[in-house]
């Protein structure tokens, strides 16, 4: 068994796998489906970078061409950038594989034939180790390494049949739907720190910018009226576990807490030191929420 | 314990989820005292109202267990919405002494409106002196033509008719028969509504007659003989009361457990303090008990076995119990039970009126002392 | 007639579950329900069921536990029931989960629509559609937020990270919804009454051409407690600020 590659519909995520890979000690190659994903990651250090091309738009639609291929170098990793099209070629390549796979590894570290991964279970309420022999496919989520510049790497292109039974018919930029908070990745949750109906907009925007939904304390929802009370968090609310919990103006009174404990990273924004937020907090920005919050929709979108 | 059978358990996931996606955002307006009567109808629709009714009649032929199990969960989220959200005990009276004649004429009736009719038996001088009553109903022809008041009548607001106890005859002792009067009979007035402290969203008040003139086929029952009707179905009644008393404390525990688990004191969570295991454990033990009870009365009921004495015991320990539980569910959380973000507050108020309606705990030991020293 | 198989899962509800002092979990109260999202793939069974003018049928992979699964399913509006029995159910990782359930579908006559849920709430893998499209070398689609049945095309719209997908493919195929595809209905009392009178089809593995044993092999499960970080930014401009919490949130993966 030898190589890794490595998959990502997303260009920075590429490199952070590519970086994760040289965490390890190895030189990992770079998987890409068109010439112009080969070009945004030929910079980020991979042994080669590998186009797979055919009559599909669709990378997850080479996932046989790309299993036979692992399948023929004897690939012993396949490592895949957490997006929905990366789990979805992930999974698939995993399956003509006929191997293990790991999905959203917290962790992932190489052990004798194989990696050894870590993953949530019960929506966080325990870990699972687990060990795949090689072959297997890993998805990893973000921020797991940090992507390093290198001179280009080669680039190599391989022609081949894509499953073109799927068919792309249009691509249109996301229209949010109804709130759900239950299914949601990312909340802002709004407190009482903000002052007037209109300042929701600030935390509307911060919403928009993230992809997050939007939700709030009892008294903003049941007092003010300013979000349905289906939106609001709390021990007689909706209890949610999100990946990311960002709360602005809320000074994080227990009966708040106790609907967004289960969140894994929560962050609090707010202008009272001392409030409660930041012992239930994994970050917390003391300072004025008016001037924080803005700045911080602009530095994302400029990011 | 009572085990509840695969369906039961069904039937009860179902209800949470009606629970957990339709009832918990309206708690607000039932506290403001408006009642979302559109739960009733989503209700009716897949299939929670009466129950216990034959198909024939709109029902499903289920057992006191179902029901019982369904009160138990809407308890412990509310109790305005636990009385009325599932079996209406008219109806269970109707099948048992209603004639066919009267099944044909009322039955479309609950098809139609899962809580049709209500109880109207208090009056301002007959509490739990349920024949002491002063209305009267004077037979006229083919028609009855009642006169009187009732008052401390619950969910006016949402029922159409009520069951209504009246004198018929002076002379003879228990000279008492039930009339089903609907509310928008000519003579027919509400009076005022109460302001309570708890069950807020049933409207509770006043009801006047004033010469209603009723065909006598909605006399129930025997004439002069509907006495033991109204106490029947005060034993089926309290023993959904001694049902949401199991369930609002089980709520209410629910809440104080969530809290005493998260809330830190002197440097630990106050959970482990041994003074709050002690609290807690009492409250699980007689939580436990209640329901242990309620299960084994209506597994009676559904035996076809008398359950005037189970259902007093049922009702009296239930009452305290909830009444015991939602007190120290708040002492529990200290300050934050007092505010209104916990709903403690709420349980507690709710917890009062299971000791008083139906029947107060004082006419429970009545009854259960009477049966006990026969 | 065609037949819409949705794959749905049988699991332990993880509000119950407790941990005990050495961090193992204790899941001896805990009850089982049918897997959050499975609720969403059955009404989209159904729905499916509804332009095709096929009929359901649900089918899990489970141990002997997952016998109680079948009325539940049932009664979301399935037509009939299949049940792979095996005790090899409890170790399964999504390699074998899927190749039972591919080894069923194989089995069951005039398939035209596989769905199953993008994941379940135990593992979230979301590795099952794709497994059994690969398996059953059938085409796929993940992220289904929304469907349509023009005789014998689907059309799925996709839910990215910031965009959507309009796709299109003929049946027969593998989908995977999210929990937006549709409102899961409440199951009224009657349909659960109605349940227990439905066909169930009982399988071992005997009966399916299956691979059971696990690629993937747990070493441990432990018990996950959130210790929060208390990282508190109060020095430096708002700026520096932001940047900072930007930086971190990215670290952590949460952006």
């Amino acid at each position: 068994m030898s190589g890794i590659y490595v998959y990502s519909d997303e260009a920075n995520l590429a490199g952070e796998l590519l970086g994760f890979a040289a965490g390890m000690g190895r030189q990992a190659t770079a998987v890409v489906f068109s010439q112009e994903e080969a070009e945004a990651v030929k910079g980020f250090g991979a042994e080669k970078v590998l186009i797979f091309s055919g009559d599909s738009p669709l990378a997850e639609q080479y996932a046989k061409a790309l299993a036979t291929y692992l399948d023929a170098e004897q690939a012993e990793l396949f490592l895949v950038g957490m997006t929905p099209r990366g789990r979805e070629l992930a999974a698939r390549v995993a399956g003509y594989l006929g191997c293990g796979m790991a999905s959203d590894a917290l962790s992932l570290t190489p052990v004798e034939g194989g990696f050894k991964a870590e993953k949530m279970l019960y929506g966080g309420v325990a870990i699972l180790a687990e060990t795949l022999e090689s072959p297997c496919v890993v998805t990893l989520s973000s921020g797991k390494a940090e992507v390093k510049s290198a001179p280009d790497s080669p680039i190599e292109t391989l022609d081949v049949q894509a499953d073109t039974r799927v068919r792309l018919v249009a691509t249109e930029p996301l229209v949010k739907q109804g709130v759900d908070l239950n299914a949601a990745e990312k909340v802002v949750g709004v407190g009482l720190g903000l002052s007037k109906q209109e300042d929701m907009r600030i935390a509307e925007e911060l919403a928009e910018t993230l992809g997050a939904e939007l939700a709030c304390t009892r008294s903003v929802a049941e007092e003010r009226n300013w979000l349905p009370v289906e939106q609001y968090l709390g021990i007689s609310g909706a209890i949610i576990k999100p990946q990311l919990y960002l709360s602005m103006g809320i000074s994080g009174q227990i009966q708040h807490i106790i609907g967004v404990r289960d969140a894994k990273i929560i962050v609090g924004i707010d202008t009272n030191e001392n409030a409660p937020i930041f012992k239930a907090a994994d970050y917390g920005i003391v300072g004025d929420l008016y001037e924080i919050v803005p700045l911080l929709t602009e530095t994302i979108k400029n990011a | 314990m009572f085990a509840l059978t695969e369906e039961q358990q069904l039937m009860v996931s179902s209800a949470k989820e009606f629970i957990e996606a339709e009832l918990k955002p309206r708690i607000p307006e039932l506290e403001a005292n408006q009642f979302p009567a559109d739960l009733i109808d989503k209700l009716h629709e897949l299939g929670f109202m009466n129950m216990m009714l034959p198909e024939e009649y709109g029902g499903l032929g289920e057992r006191m267990t179902t029901h019982m199990a369904i009160v138990e969960e809407f308890a412990k989220v509310n109790l305005t919405m636990a009385i009325v959200a599932n079996q209406n005990m008219v109806g269970e009276l109707l099948l048992d002494f209603a004639t066919e004649e009267q099944k044909k004429l009322f039955f479309p009736k609950y098809s139609e409106d899962g809580n049709w009719a209500g109880f109207g038996f208090t009056e301002p001088t007959a509490g739990s002196d349920a024949g002491g009553i002063q209305t009267t109903a004077v037979k006229d022809g083919d028609d009855w033509i009642i006169n009187g008041q009732k008052t401390f009548i619950s969910y006016i607001n949402i029922c159409s008719a009520f069951l209504v106890s009246a004198k018929t005859n002076e002379t003879d002792e228990g000279g008492i028969s039930l009339f089903l009067v609907e509310k928008d009979l000519p003579g027919v007035e509400v009076g005022s509504i109460f302001h309570k402290l708890g069950m807020h969203g049933s409207e509770t008040g006043e009801l006047f007659f004033k010469d209603v003139r009723v065909p006598s086929i909605y006399m129930i029952g025997t004439e002069n003989w509907g006495l033991p009707l109204v106490l029947k179905v005060l034993d089926e009644a309290r023993l959904a009361i001694a049902m949401c008393g199991v369930g609002m404390a089980q709520g209410a525990l629910d809440i104080a457990k969530a809290f005493v688990k998260e809330r830190e004191q002197f440097g630990r969570k106050i959970k482990s303090f041994q003074g709050i295991k002690w609290y807690i454990a009492e409250m699980e033990t007689k939580i436990s008990a209640a329901r242990a009870l309620v299960y084994d009365v209506a597994n009676d009921y559904d035996n076809g076995r008398l359950i005037t004495v189970g259902t007093a015991k049922a009702k009296l320990f239930s009452a305290q119990m909830c009444m015991e539980v939602t007190d120290m569910a708040i002492q529990l959380c200290g300050g934050y039970g007092l505010v209104d973000d916990f709903g403690l507050e709420r349980y507690f108020r709710d917890a009062k009126i299971l000791s008083i309606t139906e029947g107060t705990s004082e006419i429970m030991k009545v009854l259960i002392a009477q049966d006990a020293l026969r | 007639m065609k037949r819409i198989v949705v794959c749905y899962k049988w699991v332990l509800d993880e509000a119950y579950i407790r941990l005990n002092a050495d961090m193992t979990l204790d899941t001896n109260q805990v009850d089982h329900k049918i897997s959050d999202y499975d609720r969403n793939a059955i009404e989209a069974g159904v729905q499916a069921a509804k332009a095709l003018e096929g009929t359901t049928m649900g089918l899990t992979f489970g141990t002997a536990e997952a016998k109680q699964s079948l009325k539940a399913a049932l009664s979301r509006g399935l037509d009939e029931s299949c049940w792979v029995n095996a005790e090899e159910a409890s170790q399964a990782d999504g390699a074998a989960t899927a190749s039972a359930l591919a080894g069923a579908i194989s089995r069951i006559e005039d398939v035209s629509l596989v769905i199953c849920a993008e994941g379940a709430s135990d593992t979230f893998a979301r590795q099952t559609a794709p497994r059994i499209g690969a398996l059953l070398d059938l085409p796929v689609v993940t992220s289904v937020c929304a469907m349509e049945l023009l005789g014998n095309t689907l059309l799925a719209t996709r839910k990215l990270k910031d965009s959507t997908e309009t796709l299109e493919v003929e049946l027969p195929c593998v989908v995977a919804v999210l929990p937006e595809v549709n409102a899961a209905p409440i199951p009224g009392l009657k349909a659960v009454l109605a349940a227990g009178k439905k066909p169930v089809t009982e399988l071992t593995p005997e009966d399916i051409e299956a691979d059971l044993s696990p690629r993937a092999k747990v070493e441990q499960v432990r018990g996950y407690v959130m210790d929060r970080k208390n990282v508190v930014l109060k020095e430096g401009s708002a700026q520096e600020k932001v940047t900072e919490l930007l930086a971190h949130l990215r670290k952590e993966g949460v952006l």
